[in-house]
């Protein structure tokens, strides 16, 4: 009778495979991640929000109805939950990871009490430009933040790919010059239902009205 | 006589790159033609140019070659089953060898069947998910090739697959007698695929 009941309990708990979930503490990432000093005082939420929040977090943590990231004071509201997600259990992102250079810049940013303005006078960068309705700034605001992460070689919407001459040459015509109206890249950010892009059931947030008029009026002037 | 040698010549070379047009191979198959007619079908209800049950109750569409109208090159007819109101409708878009639609013509004659009341994604989508197999599949597995290449119809059905409801994408071939049946869930997810004698 023992022995079977130590067989069945041999042969149930063989089965179970355990792994230790290894959460970095502070510590460890303070080693890692630390800049030093003549760095640190130069952070400010400007340069952060221009190098991590808008070209990493605010795609999909934007007006999709969750956490929102795209203002001051909604980020320090999360900073705990920031700082857990993105360190301790690295669930965020969920695509495009931070790389060091960003993640030592967040690190940092939140260890100094992530302060709206830099500590050394002078050393915040320009704002962001205002976005263009010309491609090269609809790309570097629009596409590489929010839309790159599928619609590039060997990611999931690889079959439309977003550089100028693309856009001009597919068969779905996203952008026919002069006639933004029947362009498929503008229907495709200005429609509300389902087949939306950015895509809602993905948790990406629709683009902004300004994003959306940028690539109207791109189209609209013949989308050199 | 040199004038006469230079029009033959002349006459030669035309003919000859006419030949070489008609003959000359697509820049896509037949299955991307018939991708392409989804979005296309989306792309006129969003524009309110056709009927939008085109989008909600297509149930069939027929890639053919047109033969001696270049540029045109393929023509793919949707088939709706219930139009907003009237007869159903039928649509032939028209597009050359590398997928560019040149234009679309609505036709009666649709073939009038039961709504099957999509509840999950259009039926436009459902047939574009099972599209999307063969597209993803066709280069690298012959099985699925002839239906990448020789697409010849493609029709949506509901049916029951292991208890649950889903969407069927049958297609056949002109290369075969086979159909490739594509199960898509409501919700336009793949599930499986089969093919069957």
């Amino acid at each position: 009778m023992k022995l079977s009941l130590f067989v069945i309990f041999f042969l149930l708990f063989s089965g179970c495979r355990y792994s230790r979930v290894t959460i970095p503490n502070n510590l460890d990432l303070n080693e890692q991640m630390s800049l030093p000093a003549e760095e640190k005082v130069k952070l400010s939420f400007n340069l952060l929000n221009q190098s991590v929040f808008i070209p990493k977090c605010v795609s999909c943590h934007g007006t999709s109805g969750g956490v929102n990231l795209e203002s001051y004071p909604e980020i320090i509201k999360n900073l705990r939950d920031i700082k857990s997600s993105v360190f301790m259990v690295q669930t965020m992102p969920k695509k495009d990871l931070l790389s060091d250079d960003q993640k030592r810049l967040l690190w940092n940013w939140i260890e100094i009490g992530a302060p709206l303005n830099a500590q050394k006078p002078g050393s915040e960068p320009p704002p962001p430009e205002p976005i263009q309705a010309t491609y090269e700034s609809i790309n570097k605001n629009i596409f590489i933040p929010k839309c790159v992460t599928c619609h590039s070689a060997g990611n999931s919407a690889w079959q439309v790919l977003l550089s100028r001459q693309e856009l001009l040459d597919s068969p779905l015509e996203l952008a026919l010059p002069g006639n933004p109206d029947e362009s498929g890249l503008v229907i495709a950010v200005e429609r509300t239902d389902k087949k939306r892009m950015p895509p809602e059931k993905d948790g990406y947030s629709a683009l902004k009205d300004d994003e959306k008029a940028a690539i109207r009026a791109w189209i609209e002037a013949g989308a050199q | 006589m040199k004038s006469k040698l230079l029009a033959l010549a002349i006459g030669i070379l035309a003919a000859s790159q006419m030949t070489f047009a008609q003959e000359a191979a697509p820049g896509i198959v037949k299955a991307k033609a018939a991708e392409l007619t989804a979005h296309r079908v989306d792309r006129l209800v969003s524009l309110n140019k056709i009927d939008s049950s085109f989008l909600t109750k297509a149930a069939k569409m027929e890639v053919t070659v047109v033969q001696n109208q270049a540029p045109a090159y393929y023509k793919v007819r949707v088939s709706q089953t219930q139009p907003a109101s009237g007869e159903a409708l039928q649509m032939d878009v028209v597009y050359d060898g590398n997928g560019k639609p040149l234009s679309y013509t609505v036709l009666p004659g649709g073939s009038a069947g039961p709504d099957e009341g999509w509840t999950g994604v259009d039926a436009i989508t459902l047939m574009e998910n099972g599209l999307h197999y063969v597209l993803e599949n066709g280069e690298k597995d012959a099985n699925v090739r002839p239906f990448y290449t020789a697409l010849t119809t493609i029709t949506l059905t509901k049916g029951q697959l292991n208890g649950k409801t889903i969407a069927r994408t049958q297609m056949k071939s002109s290369e075969n007698a086979l159909t490739l049946n594509v199960y898509v869930n409501l919700d336009g997810s793949f599930v499986s695929s089969e093919i069957i004698k």
